[in-house]
């Protein structure tokens, strides 16, 4: 009697896989930069999905922050970076804590 | 006005420099530049300092805080840069007449209190942050030999920029009282 062992997947449930997974938001999940210099946030506003990543670098010689209701990164000093995962659908202010008339927004949007 | 007379030395200075650059005399070396830009910078932490240690006004001390805070990290950078440049910043007329317009600002401050002292501290922030942003555009990016120095310089002007700006919001707060 021939018995067959399967030691991987069909095929064909690979292929579903693949297609679940080019289909699911993970996939196309970005990381989008903000740039910090000449004491602002550039851009001043960005627009992300939900899943996106921002990430924020410091390139002026003073620290900053990145400060909004939810979230605070603490000192970036000069070169320093903060990386932030967004979900939901909504805008977010923030701003500096030191230099409170930096400001941005982000704008989560399916 | 009292106010005006310990910064007034230091913008007399300053505004000499500029005639300086115009070709009358040379202008400052790079040795002397890093020495102006450490000092500048020291005179203003020293005086931060001050304020958030004595000042009872929570924008006052947040305003102090943040010049301490972002003063101290160009000087860090500048000294930095400095090192690794072999540039010694080299004492001069300038930096000597900065230090000693700092020296006498924080002793008459040193005589005030409460809304006295912030409303003198914030009015001689402005007049200060004037002064060096006019020194920053008028002698200091146009005299500095070094690219990486003159980098620096033209780096760090956004954020004398603001100050002078948030300096200017708060003594209008603090005039209005």
């Amino acid at each position: 009697m021939n018995r067959h062992i399967a030691t991987r997947p069909a095929p064909g449930i690979l292929a579903l896989c693949a297609g679940l997974w080019l289909c699911s938001p993970l996939a196309y999940a970005k990381t989008h930069i903000v740039r910090i210099e000449k004491m602002a946030f550039v851009p001043e506003t960005v627009t992300v999905a939900p899943g996106d990543t921002i990430e924020w670098r410091n390139a002026d010689v003073v620290p900053h922050t990145v400060t909004a209701e939810d979230f605070d990164s603490d000192t970036l000093e000069s070169s320093g970076r903060f990386r932030k995962k967004l979900k939901g659908s909504k805008e977010i202010p923030y701003f500096c804590r030191f230099h409170p008339m930096m400001k941005g927004m982000i704008r989560i949007q399916k | 006005m009292m106010s005006r007379m310990i910064p007034l030395s230091a913008l007399l200075v300053i505004g000499s420099l500029a005639f300086a650059h115009e070709g009358e005399v040379p202008g400052p070396s790079d040795a002397q530049i890093a020495h102006i830009v450490v000092t500048a910078n020291s005179v203003d932490v020293d005086a931060g300092k001050l304020a958030r240690s004595v000042s009872r006004n929570p924008e006052v001390r947040k305003f102090a805080e943040q010049m301490v805070t972002d003063h101290t990290a160009v000087n860090q950078q500048a000294a930095a840069l400095a090192k690794k440049l072999g540039v010694s910043p080299q004492d001069n007329d300038t930096s000597k007449s900065l230090k000693k317009g700092g020296d006498e600002n924080i002793a008459k401050l040193k005589k005030l209190k409460g809304e006295k002292f912030d409303r003198e501290y914030v009015s001689n922030e402005v007049t200060y942050h004037e002064a060096v942003l006019g020194a920053i555009d008028q002698v200091l990016i146009p005299s500095a030999k070094n690219e990486e120095l003159k980098g620096l310089i033209i780096q760090v002007r956004p954020a004398i920029a603001a100050h002078l700006e948030h300096a200017k919001i708060l003594k209008k707060e603090l005039d209005g009282k």
